[in-house]
This record gives C-alpha cells, sequence and structure tokens, in this order.
C-alpha cells in the first residue's frame, strides 16, 4: 500500500457498506445468485459499451486542437495552424 | 556505469546526499514510493525520512519550506512531480527565491535546487506535457538547467546542488528512459552556463536543449543527405544562457535555427534570435528562424504528435535556411 498500511485497509474492508448491505439483502430472502449474475453482467456491459465508444470517437482534427484557445483565431495563430496542416500533410485552407 | 537518464538523476542525488549532509531532498512522493518516475528510487532507504522527506500535496508549502532551510544552512532539492503541478509554487519561486539575495544585499543567498519533468512525447494528461520554460527565464537570479543526456543529467545536478543560486533542473520527461550512456560511478559536475557542442557543421547551427537535441540530431543526419551541414548546439543552461557558444557558432555557420517544444510566442527561439540579430547580424546569410510547438494548450495524448517538433518539420526550416 502506497499511503496507508495493510492493516488499516483489513479493518475497514470488514466495514465495507456493499457487502454489508448485500449479506443483508440476502438475510431478508430479497438476493440470490440470479440477482447478482444479472447486475453483474449489465454493470460489465455498461462500461464495455463505454470503453468502446470512448475508442470509437475520432482524432480531435487539427483545426479542434487550435480552436478553442481564443474566442477567435488570432492572424498569427491561424498561420500556424495552416502550417501545422502542411507539416502534417493536409492541404491548407 | 551503464546509465538511462533517471538511473543517473538518482545516482546524482545519492551521491551528493552521501557528500554533504547539508543537501536533503522533499516533495511528494519522492520517500516511501521513489517518485513518479523511479528518480528518488532507494534513498530514503539509504538516508532516512529526515533528509528524504514526502511532502503534502502542496507545492508552494514544499518550495517554501526549502527556502526557510536554506536561512538555516541546509541545501535543499525540492521536486516538483511535473512542470504542470509548478504554478502554485509560483508566488514562492519568483517573490523569494529569485530575489531573496537581492533583498538581504548578499546575506540570505537561497542555495535551492527545484527538479521537475517536464515536456511531452509520453502520452500524458493535461499539465503533464508543459514546457514552459521560458517563464523561469524571464525571472533575473534562477538559474535554469536541461539535460538531454545521462551524462549531463548527472553532472549539471551536482553543479545544481553545489551552486550557491537558486536553480531550476529542468529532466526531460521523453528522455528519462529513451537511451543509455557509459558514464563515471563517481560524483562530477558539468559547469551551468556551458552549452555543448553536439555535432559540428558548417552551413548553419541548430541550437536545441532537452527532448529536442534527438530531434535535431535526426534532422542533421536528414539534411546532411541532401548535402547541408548542421551543426547542433546544446545549450544545457538556458538562463544564465552561452552567449559565446551561440554567437560564435552562428558567426561561422551563417545560418541559425532554434528549436523548441514550448510555444512560439515569447518562447526562449525571440531571445537566442535577438541575440544573434544584436551581436552577429552581418554574419547572417538568412533570417533566424524557429521550429516550436504552436501557441496552444499542449494536446491530449492522441493528438501530441503534432504538437512539438519533429524532424521534418526541422527539415523544412533547415531548406528555408539553406534556400533563402
Amino acid at each position: 500500500m502506497k499511503y496507508r498500511d495493510s492493516g488499516d485497509v483489513a479493518a475497514w474492508e470488514k466495514k465495507d457498506p456493499i457487502g454489508r448491505f448485500q449479506a443483508h439483502l440476502k438475510a431478508r430472502g430479497l438476493w440470490d445468485e440470479a440477482f447478482e449474475n444479472g447486475v453483474r453482467e449489465s454493470a460489465a456491459a455498461t462500461v464495455e459499451n463505454a470503453v468502446a465508444e470512448a475508442e470509437a470517437m475520432p482524432s480531435a482534427s487539427l483545426e479542434d486542437l487550435f480552436a478553442f484557445t481564443y474566442a477567435s483565431m488570432p492572424p498569427g495563430l491561424r498561420e500556424q495552424l495552416d502550417e501545422a496542416r502542411a507539416a502534417a500533410g493536409e492541404d491548407p485552407r | 556505469m551503464n546509465a538511462t537518464m533517471a538511473q543517473a538523476i538518482n545516482q546524482a542525488l545519492a551521491l551528493e546526499l552521501r557528500r554533504d549532509e547539508r543537501v536533503v531532498l522533499l516533495g511528494e512522493d519522492v520517500g516511501k514510493d521513489g517518485g513518479v518516475f523511479r528518480v528518488t528510487d532507494g534513498l530514503v532507504d539509504a538516508f532516512g525520512p529526515e533528509r528524504v522527506i514526502d511532502t503534502p500535496l502542496a507545492e508552494s508549502a514544499a518550495v517554501g519550506v526549502a527556502i526557510g532551510m536554506t536561512a538555516l544552512g541546509l541545501r535543499p532539492i525540492v521536486e516538483i512531480q511535473f512542470l504542470g503541478f509548478i504554478y502554485p509554487a509560483f508566488n514562492q519561486i519568483i517573490s523569494h527565491v529569485a530575489r531573496l539575495r537581492n533583498r538581504t544585499r548578499g546575506r540570505f543567498p537561497v542555495p535551492l535546487v527545484i527538479r521537475t519533468p517536464y515536456g511531452a512525447g509520453v502520452r500524458a494528461l493535461e499539465h503533464h506535457s508543459e514546457s514552459t520554460e521560458a517563464l523561469f527565464c524571464h525571472i533575473p537570479g534562477l538559474t535554469v538547467a536541461v539535460p538531454s543526456t545521462p551524462y549531463d543529467a548527472k553532472g549539471l545536478l551536482a553543479a545544481a546542488v553545489r551552486s550557491d543560486d537558486p536553480v531550476i533542473v529542468l529532466e526531460p520527461t521523453r528522455l528519462y528512459r529513451s537511451g543509455r550512456q557509459e558514464i563515471p560511478d563517481e560524483a562530477y559536475e558539468v559547469p551551468l552556463g556551458r552549452a555543448r557542442v553536439v555535432r559540428e557543421g558548417t552551413d548553419l547551427t541548430i541550437v536545441a536543449w532537452g527532448a529536442m537535441v534527438p530531434v535535431a540530431e535526426k534532422a542533421a543526419i536528414l539534411a546532411a543527405e541532401k548535402g547541408w551541414s548542421a551543426e547542433i548546439l546544446d545549450l544545457r543552461t538556458l538562463s544564465p544562457m552561452d552567449r559565446e557558444a551561440v554567437v560564435g557558432s552562428v558567426k561561422r555557420t551563417g545560418r541559425a535555427l532554434v528549436v523548441h517544444e514550448a510555444a512560439k510566442t515569447c518562447g526562449l527561439g525571440a531571445e537566442i534570435a535577438a541575440l544573434i540579430g544584436e551581436t552577429a547580424l552581418l554574419s547572417l546569410k538568412a533570417p533566424v528562424l524557429r521550429v516550436t510547438g504552436w501557441d496552444i494548450t499542449p494536446p491530449l495524448p492522441k493528438s501530441e504528435d503534432h504538437y512539438y517538433p519533429n524532424p521534418e518539420r526541422v527539415l523544412r526550416s533547415v531548406r528555408r535556411l539553406m534556400e533563402f
């Protein structure tokens, strides 16, 4: 552990509210394996879909890298953008 | 030993801590964790928590405490985790570190080292890719050093620790582990204020530092294929600058190109161009050119390759100089 003693972490893990809530639901007959699998699968799917969506995002365009520096692009910065485009093999405007 | 830059710096820190009991190291995660780039690995075990001090996430406090240490005779080395994290400490650095010697008419010098990784090229997040060296070069009283090799990293840091002035050592993140070099095991100094000729040439002078030195070297090889002979100067200390080295080289070659990854406007390239204009105008066969980062916030990882200079961009400007 980088910042905490492992003993401290173990002590607090026993008080983990998620585990305690699960035990509470089980004791009241409100939790079974099928429900748990469903929750896990839907949570994993949500995360995986979000990752896929993020990875499918196109890279920012060169214009995009420059466009939000000022409310409107100063002429000198516009010249640099054209130079960046030429360096990247894009046609200058 | 055969060392990466990170290992060379670790060795310099260990040697200085051993050599001089006034030397102490402080910063975020420098102790138990050994530093975010492992640069301080093992030092707290070797020298103890009174000399290798983990600080809270408070850059201003770390630098402020270090100023107090210098007043009591210590020689602290503060690590700032990334150059982009240094801004909370600006008031301490500019208002006190840089001018306490002057304010006290020399009675309280500030023999303090601030070392920090800087620059783009490691696919990092916002605030982890900055190259704002010009901000510090603009402040009288600060010395600013930037190594580009393991040998220079070790020697410049030793010189910085032994200097009676505050020295900011900027360590190019991209070069921490990109190569190895045979360096002496023992301590040695690379003098502050002295540039290094990386490659001799006759047609133009390329001035670079830090992570742009290897970029300039690759560009010089491409230029040689075109029949253009480029001399490369690694400034090593940005301020006070080795003016004689820059001017002397440009007087011989007649052409100058500055390569830095910082934004162009008010970057150090402007100062170098002005220096050459003031001292070597009649030697020039072409205007001084700059290849730099764009005047934008350093982009996020996917786009950073578009930001800092590459050998092809440098070669385009070499061509402009040679065909002027």
